[in-house]
């Protein structure tokens, strides 16, 4: 995509005005849950940022030189910004932090992409003194309910889990090279890719167990039978915190299905445990993603953990227009289903 | 309804051929239609390779059959959910019989339809190479001086042996693969593409479960 055929045409009245009202539901749903706006700088120094955001959103940062003051860097997603402003304001933590915004990010067009290089989110951060699982199921549920207000009625929420793939990877007796194409073939789902590298640098049991993870079929029941397996590898534990988040889930909101899927996540470094999407069939491609990314505040020279999760409003926007996946039925975000 | 998108040409006959082993009818080709019922609740669209990988990336198809050559070239952002039984060739170096294809004073002039896999594999063999991309008819680069060698896909060797060519190097296997939307992945029942051929299995979508 040329730059010029990627830029933001902009939203005329029935979108804006749709917009807002996301952006105000979203706010207000927040809002009462505890979470207060903030708005950080569109523009911001270009080190910490990139120190702030995963490897594949910074080669997406768009970047300019203001008047020689070295390079700033335009916000290419909200956890960053918001993770600088925190980090700076806030010295220690006596209890959890909640914070939402709502907002345009700019990223360098991708290939793979159909989105302009401006496009619109809203999203929650949750911070805690500490690292660690601690707030997980709070924004799980604020996610579930952040859909639900929306009227997103085939929305599916997908549960991952750092826990469960990360340590399989690094104990993988495979040269550092091998890294970037075995992080490529998990999030893609791609069997004959990670047959390929096993082919090429051995086969072992964590790389037979990644292959099985890769299509479970969403259910929690269907990796059952891998519980011993996982439990050799040590990372039952992961698997079971995630059942358990799922159970919460379902009962909370018995008509959302919850999948579980540990193995597509696109950014492998940036996420340390929980991982969040959720999928509409009247859009091809996911509406919110997120999850605990406890590295970042450290990163900061803060302790705080973190967790949380962004909605792709103009996907949203997009799927009320009747733009969708495959299979979708006719109609809109909160039109009911024709089938 | 949910919908396949096959690749037009050599993969279309083998592909159509696997989908009825797993339950599914075979459509009426004699005609012009792009779009035909494929039974069990299932239609096919029929396009070229590339657009195979953009239908389904884009969600306008749940699930695709293209050859991993496409796959290599375009990247395109999907789900690889396996590789099929058919459509294998391979991406070959080749150039015209008795010439060494090796760059001297200058880099190797390259024609072919894939350049950024083309690019990379020939990196690693550490050629020296400048890349012409065309379209079709790669065979003709070297015989009009347009090149001293093509990257392109190599199945008998017929054509290649036709045009006075030879294979120097194999660059990659390729055969057919099974691609899905990231969405609508989702939203499938069960994976019928998984099984071995039998019975057809019930399909539907995940909204018809209880």
């Amino acid at each position: 995509m040329s730059a010029a055929g990627a830029l933001n045409p902009g939203l005329w009245t029935g979108d804006a005005a749709r917009l807002r009202r996301m952006e105000r539901t979203l706010l207000d749903l927040w809002a009462g849950k505890g979470y207060a706006e903030v708005i950080p700088p569109l523009l911001l120094p270009e080190v910490p940022v990139r120190a702030a955001s995963p490897e594949a959103l910074a080669s997406r940062t768009l970047r300019l030189d203001a008047n020689g003051e070295g390079s700033l860097a335009l916000r290419a997603d909200f956890t960053a910004g918001v993770a600088l402003m925190a980090a700076r304001r806030l010295e220690r933590l006596d209890g959890p932090r909640r914070l939402c915004y709502a907002g345009t990010v700019a990223r360098r067009p991708a290939a793979d992409r159909p989105e302009g290089i401006e496009t619109f989110q809203a999203g929650c951060e949750r911070l805690s003194p500490e690292t660690g699982p601690e707030g997980d199921e709070e924004v799980a549920l604020l996610a579930a309910g952040s859909l639900a207000a929306l009227g997103i009625e085939d929305a599916v929420l997908e549960l991952g889990h750092w826990g469960l793939v990360g340590p399989l990877m690094e104990r993988l007796p495979w040269p550092e090279e091998a890294r970037e194409e075995l992080e490529q073939a998990l999030n893609r789902k791609s069997r004959p890719a990670l047959e390929s590298l096993m082919e090429r640098h051995g086969e072992c049991r964590e790389a037979r167990l990644l292959v099985r993870l890769l299509h479970l079929g969403g259910r929690p029941e269907a990796v059952e039978g891998l519980a011993p397996d996982l439990d050799a590898a040590g990372v039952l534990g992961a698997w079971r915190e995630l059942r358990a988040l799922a159970a919460v889930l379902k009962k909370a909101f018995p008509g959302l299905p919850v999948r579980l899927d540990p193995t597509d996540v696109r950014h492998w470094s940036y996420y340390t445990g929980l991982t969040l999407k959720a999928f509409s069939r009247r859009h091809p491609f996911a509406l919110l993603s997120g999850g605990r990314y406890d590295f970042l505040y450290p990163a900061l020279g803060r302790p705080f953990g973190a967790c949380g999760f962004a909605l792709y409003l103009d996907r949203l926007l997009e799927a009320g227009r009747g733009l969708s996946a495959g299979s979708a039925p006719e109609g809109g975000v909160g039109c009911p289903a024709s089938r | 309804m949910p919908r396949i998108a096959l690749t037009k040409g050599r993969l279309l006959e083998p592909a159509l051929a696997w989908l009825s082993e797993r339950g599914f009818a075979r459509p009426d080709l004699a005609g012009r239609a792009l779009c035909l019922p494929l039974g069990r609740g299932w239609e096919a669209v029929l396009l070229k390779g590339p657009d195979v990988a953009v239908f389904v990336q884009n969600g306008a198809a749940d699930l695709g059959i293209v050859g991993s050559d496409v796959l290599e070239e375009d990247r395109p952002d999907v789900y690889d959910l396996r590789g099929l039984p058919f459509g294998r060739c391979r991406l070959s170096l080749a150039a015209p019989v008795g010439s060494e294809a090796v760059p001297g004073q200058a880099p190797l002039r390259v024609a072919t339809k894939y350049p950024r896999t083309a690019e990379r594999l020939l990196a690693a063999r550490s050629l020296w190479v400048r890349l012409i991309r065309v379209t079709s008819s790669v065979e003709l680069a070297p015989l009009l001086g347009l090149s001293e060698a093509i990257v392109d896909l190599v199945d008998t060797g017929g054509t290649l042996r036709e045009n006075g060519l030879r294979e120097l190097s194999v660059l990659l296997p390729v055969q057919a693969h099974l691609i899905a939307n990231r969405s609508a992945y989702r939203f499938l029942q069960e994976p019928w593409w998984e099984e071995e051929p039998g019975p057809p299995p019930p399909g539907g979508t995940a909204a018809d479960l209880p």
